[in-house]
């Protein structure tokens, strides 16, 4: 379990993080991706908690915010999967299954993430009676305060991401270490391969997201290309990664201007 | 009457909050008000009138937050004109009930269907392949690339609208955010066609990379099996659940 001043530091942050989904700026940084590299600092261990936070940005990248919708909570998912992945990375790693516990901490940030979506509908029906007391403040023919409904509006929001993640860190971590430590050894290695499986099912998920008939065949050619380029080349390399970008933003490219110029036409 | 450049620069800030108090009832209304108030002051040193005015911009409003600034500006510009007692106040609510849709549709496809997912896969794709530890700038990548695109396009939305009033559908029609979408879409394919295939060796989890390379078509043919069920239609949950209950049906029969 986590002590109280960090699981209010870690609720806190989640809280701040959270306001940047739907209320404030919207600069990205609620993506599931920088809230478990932020969480994996703040637990000091970056690595494993990118890997969790990025497991969890591939799983949500198809659920996009539009009108009224309001996709799985990626902040509490991200916030649970990584504080799992880096307080149970020893216990897993004593089992003789390191990949265990960001396994874990993916299966637990569904259910994550599904709490802070319902809790954000709480939270915008209750925001709806501030938008009814500005009608009231003008009714009564005073000036309501915009400035001050909001804020108190961006208050809840924090309050609510906040409580969503001290619920999901003080209940889910404690739970998830005793499961943890009681699974028999066919459970934790099938944990273990998990881990991989669910990198291959986040690919599946974002290509099924760009999915698009015409570009299919460049991807198979990257893929291809890559593959001889990658097999030359050891883990972990510029090259690698920036003939991999090279080939991206010259396709990108290639599309752009041929779709401009149908625009034109 | 004109609004000055100090008023545009803050309603062009206070757009980034739009969004601060979102509601069932009337979704982004209070956040309009907040980023049209200092505006309305300026316009409307009268309380009675700012406060009419005040009431028009209260009412239903949503749309892309990014693109929102266009609609705000364009309403400013006919609400500056109805201040001089020129025009009718419903153009106000009628130019805004026009725009919002439509740029809505615009900055849905580019933004959330387009850049934000192409650029986490570019972190991503920094996460997997740059060297230790470069690698942990991923999320630092990624919001630079994003960033840098939409950042730049908001913060001039708010003055275009203003300059081009009603005719800001037409300007924003000619920036081509459809076809800029179409080219990220497609960048972001090949990005992970590249992935899948700089990746395909290590992601081996029986073997640790030693195994015979039909184990390496196996993996990747699981992928593949994945993304087919995707492609018909099974929720991405269903299949996290089906992977995890295959994985320990297969550990309880090699009984590991």
């Amino acid at each position: 379990m986590l002590p109280l001043g960090t699981l209010f530091l870690l609720s806190a942050v989640a809280g701040l993080l959270g306001l940047d989904s739907t209320g404030a700026f919207q600069i990205m940084v609620s993506r599931p991706l920088v809230v478990g590299g932020v969480f994996g600092c703040l637990l000091g261990h970056p690595g494993a908690g990118l890997a969790a936070g990025s497991l969890v940005e591939m799983l949500y990248m198809a659920g996009l915010p539009v009108g009224s919708l309001v996709p799985p909570d990626g902040v509490a998912a991200a916030a649970l999967a990584s504080a799992v992945a880096v307080s149970l990375a020893h216990a897993s790693e004593v089992r003789g299954a390191p990949y265990a516990a960001e396994a874990l901490g993916l299966i637990a940030s569904v259910p994550a993430g599904f709490l802070g979506a319902r809790a954000e509908v709480v939270q915008r029906t209750l925001t709806n009676r501030l938008s009814r007391s500005a009608d009231a403040d003008l009714d009564a023919g005073r000036m309501p305060k915009v400035g001050g409904l909001l804020a108190l509006a961006l208050g809840l929001a924090w309050l609510r991401g906040f409580l969503v993640s001290a619920f999901c860190l003080d209940l889910g971590l404690p739970a998830l270490a005793v499961l943890l430590d009681h699974l028999p050894a066919a459970g934790i290695h099938a944990l273990h391969w998990c881990f991989w499986l669910f990198w291959l099912l986040g690919m599946a998920v974002a290509t099924n997201h760009f999915w698009e008939r015409r570009g299919l065949k460049y991807a198979a050619i990257a893929a291809l290309l890559m593959a001889l380029v990658g097999a030359r080349a050891a883990q972990g390399q510029f090259g690698v990664l920036a003939a991999a970008i090279g080939l991206a933003m010259v396709s990108g490219w290639w599309r752009w201007t041929r779709a401009r110029r149908g625009e034109m036409a | 009457m004109s609004l000055s450049r100090s008023v545009l620069w803050q309603t062009a800030l206070r757009s980034q909050l739009l969004q601060g108090a979102w509601n069932f009832d009337r979704m982004q209304n209070l956040g309009w008000a907040f980023c049209v108030a200092p505006a309305l002051k300026e316009l409307y040193p009268d309380e009675g009138r700012r406060a009419l005015a005040l009431r028009r911009h209260l009412e239903i409003f949503n749309t892309h937050p990014y693109m929102a600034g266009y609609v705000l500006g364009a309403a400013l510009k006919v609400e500056s004109e109805l201040a001089d007692g020129r025009g009718e106040a419903e153009t106000v609510s009628a130019i805004k009930a026009r725009l919002a849709p439509a740029l809505a549709a615009v900055g849905d496809s580019f933004y959330w269907a387009a850049l934000r997912p192409a650029t986490v896969m570019l972190g991503i794709a920094w996460l997997w392949l740059a060297p230790h530890p470069w690698h942990l700038w991923a999320p630092a990548v990624f919001l630079a690339a994003y960033n840098l695109v939409a950042l730049v396009l908001r913060m001039n939305a708010v003055e275009a609208g203003w300059t081009k009033g009603e005719g800001v559908a037409v300007h924003v029609a000619s920036m081509g955010l459809p076809a800029a979408a179409e080219g990220v879409r497609q960048m972001a394919l090949v990005l992970m066609g590249a992935l899948a295939g700089s990746l395909g060796r290590l992601l081996n989890p029986l073997s640790n990379g030693k195994a015979p390379l039909v184990n390496h078509f196996l993996f990747l043919g699981s992928g593949l099996v994945m993304l087919l069920m995707l492609r018909l239609g099974v929720r991405p949950v269903v299949l996290l659940m089906l992977c995890t209950l295959g994985c320990l049906m297969l550990a309880l029969s090699l009984a590991v």
